[in-house]
C-alpha cells in the first residue's frame, strides 16, 4: 500500500512509455516522481528480499534512475517490441544490485538464482552507458563545494541566467563567469584526471 | 582548456550556435583529435552535473517519504508520553467526532481520496483536423463543463466518433454532477476498446464508488485487478483492500 498518497493524475500523463521518454528527453523532472512512485516500492522489495536493507535499496533505485534517465537523454534507450519500459527498468535496478552483491566487498550472502538468465533487454541494455559509470560521475560532483555545485547546477541544469545566480550569490556576473570556468575545470580535473 | 574554448564547446553543446558556426564547429572537431577530446570531456561534465540533479531528487523523494514514517512514529510515542488521563480525554473526544461513519460516508470519502481528474489532452497547433476536438478541450481545460459539453456532444454524435471524444465528453459529464450520462458515455468508450479503454474502466468504478454502489465498484476493480499490466492495476488493489474495510 503506498505510504504517501498516490498521485494519480502522474498516470494520466504518462499512459504510455512513449510518454515518460519523451518527458525525460525534454528534462521534465516529473518523470521521476512517476518512476519514483511506480517502482521504488517493487525495488525495495527485490532489494531487501535478496539480502540489502533500506539504505541499499535506496542507492539502487537512485542509481538506476540517474542512469535511465542520462541514457534516454543521451539517446541511447530506445524501447523494442521484447519488453516494456517497466522491464527495462527494474532490469537494471536488479542488476545494479546484482553487481554490488558479487562485489568483493559485499561480505552478505545472497541468493542470486532467480535473476541471472539471460534476458530480452539484456541487448538494449548492453548499449547503454554503465549505471556504475554515471553513478560514478554523481558521487565525483558532491566532491566540489557546495558553492561549486550550485553554480554548476544552476546554470547547466537549472539553466538559470549568470545574472540571476549572480544575484543569488550576492556576486557580481563578471566573478561569478570566473568562479563558474575555475568550478568546471576542477569537475575536470575529478572526472579526467591528468596523467603525470 | 582556456575559458574562451569552454564557452565556445558549452555554446556548442547547449544547442546555442548559429548553424553556419556550427557546421564550421563540426568539421574543426573532425579534423582535430584533441578537440574532439575536449568536447568528450566537457560532454561528460554535463552529464555528471545532470546525474548529480536527478540522484538528489530521487534522495528527496525517498527522504520525505522516511521523514513521514518518521513524523508518525514520534507522533505515536508522543501520546504515550502525555499519560493516560490525557490519552483517555483524547479518546473520549474521538468516539464524540469519529463516531463509526455509515457506509455511504466511508464510501464518500474512498472517493474523494481515489478521485483521479484528467487534465486533458494538450493542444495541438495547427492541426487543422482536429480543430473541433482542440476547441472543445480549451473548454475542458479551463471547466468550462456544459460549453465543452456541447462541443463534445456535437463530435459524439458522429456515428464514428472516437473513443478520445468519448471519454472526454463522459469526463465533462462526471465534473458536472452528471453521474449517469458519465457512466453512459464511459461504456461506450470501454466498448470501442481503443486507447481510452482502460482509463474509461476506471473512471467507470470511480463512478461507481460515487453512487455508492459497493458491489459493482468491486466487479469493476476486480477486472482491472486480475490484470496486472493494467495502468489502474496498483490503485484498484488498494481500493479494493480499503473498500473491504468498509463496514
Amino acid at each position: 500500500m503506498p505510504n504517501q498518497p498516490f498521485k494519480a493524475s502522474l498516470k494520466f500523463r504518462f499512459g504510455k512509455d512513449e510518454d515518460i521518454l519523451r518527458a525525460i528527453q525534454s528534462g521534465d523532472e516529473t518523470a521521476i516522481d512517476y518512476l519514483y512512485q511506480t517502482y521504488y516500492q517493487p525495488i525495495k522489495l527485490y532489494v531487501l528480499q535478496n539480502s540489502g536493507n533500506a539504505d541499499d535499496a535506496r542507492d539502487v533505485f537512485q542509481d538506476g534512475v540517474v542512469a535511465f534517465w542520462v541514457n534516454v537523454r543521451e539517446g541511447n534507450f530506445q524501447l523494442t517490441s521484447e519488453a516494456t519500459l517497466a522491464t527495462y527498468f527494474t532490469r537494471i535496478c536488479k542488476n545494479r544490485w546484482l553487481d554490488k552483491i558479487r562485489s568483493a566487498d559485499f561480505k552478505r550472502k545472497a541468493s542470486l538464482d532467480a535473476v541471472t538468465e539471460p534476458m530480452a533487454t539484456d541487448d538494449v541494455l548492453s548499449r547503454m552507458i554503465s549505471t556504475e559509470e554515471v553513478s560514478q560521475l554523481a558521487v565525483l560532483f558532491g566532491k566540489l563545494g557546495d558553492k561549486c555545485q550550485q553554480i554548476l547546477r544552476s546554470f547547466y541544469y537549472e539553466k538559470q541566467s549568470l545574472e540571476k545566480i549572480a544575484d543569488t550569490l550576492g556576486m557580481q556576473t563578471d566573478s561569478l563567469k570566473n568562479e563558474k570556468y575555475r568550478c568546471m575545470m576542477r569537475l575536470k580535473e575529478l572526472y579526467h584526471p591528468r596523467k603525470s | 582548456m582556456n575559458p574562451e574554448l569552454l564557452e565556445r564547446i558549452e555554446t556548442y553543446l547547449l544547442g546555442q550556435m548559429e548553424e553556419a558556426e556550427t557546421q564550421s564547429f563540426e568539421s574543426e572537431i573532425a579534423d582535430n583529435e584533441q578537440l574532439a577530446m575536449e568536447v568528450e570531456q566537457v560532454k561528460s561534465l554535463f552529464t555528471g552535473i545532470e546525474a548529480s540533479a536527478i540522484r538528489e531528487r530521487v534522495g528527496e523523494l525517498i527522504a520525505a517519504e522516511e521523514t513521514q514514517k518518521q513524523g508518525k512514529s514520534i507522533r505515536f510515542r508522543s501520546v504515550f508520553a502525555i499519560g493516560f488521563a490525557v490519552a483517555a480525554a483524547v479518546a473520549v473526544l474521538l468516539a464524540v467526532f469519529l463516531w463509526p461513519k455509515t457506509e455511504a460516508q466511508q464510501l464518500d470519502a474512498l472517493y474523494a481520496e481515489f478521485k483521479t481528474p484528467d487534465p486533458g489532452l494538450p493542444g495541438k497547433m495547427g492541426s487543422s483536423n482536429n480543430y473541433a476536438l482542440d476547441d472543445a478541450m480549451v473548454d475542458y481545460k479551463q471547466g468550462n463543463w456544459e460549453v465543452a459539453i456541447s462541443k463534445f456532444e456535437t463530435l459524439a454524435n458522429d456515428e464514428s466518433a472516437s473513443d478520445t471524444v468519448l471519454y472526454y465528453l463522459a469526463m465533462c459529464f462526471a465534473e458536472s454532477g452528471r453521474d449517469a450520462e458519465a457512466i453512459d458515455y464511459l461504456k461506450r468508450a470501454e466498448n470501442l476498446g481503443g486507447e481510452y479503454q482502460q482509463k474509461a474502466e476506471w473512471q467507470h468504478a470511480l463512478m461507481d464508488l460515487k453512487r455508492n454502489e459497493p458491489v459493482q465498484v468491486r466487479y469493476s476493480l476486480q477486472r482491472i485487478a486480475s490484470n496486472p499490466e493494467h495502468p489502474y492495476y496498483h490503485e484498484s488493489v488498494h481500493l479494493l483492500e480499503k473498500l473491504n474495510l468498509v463496514e
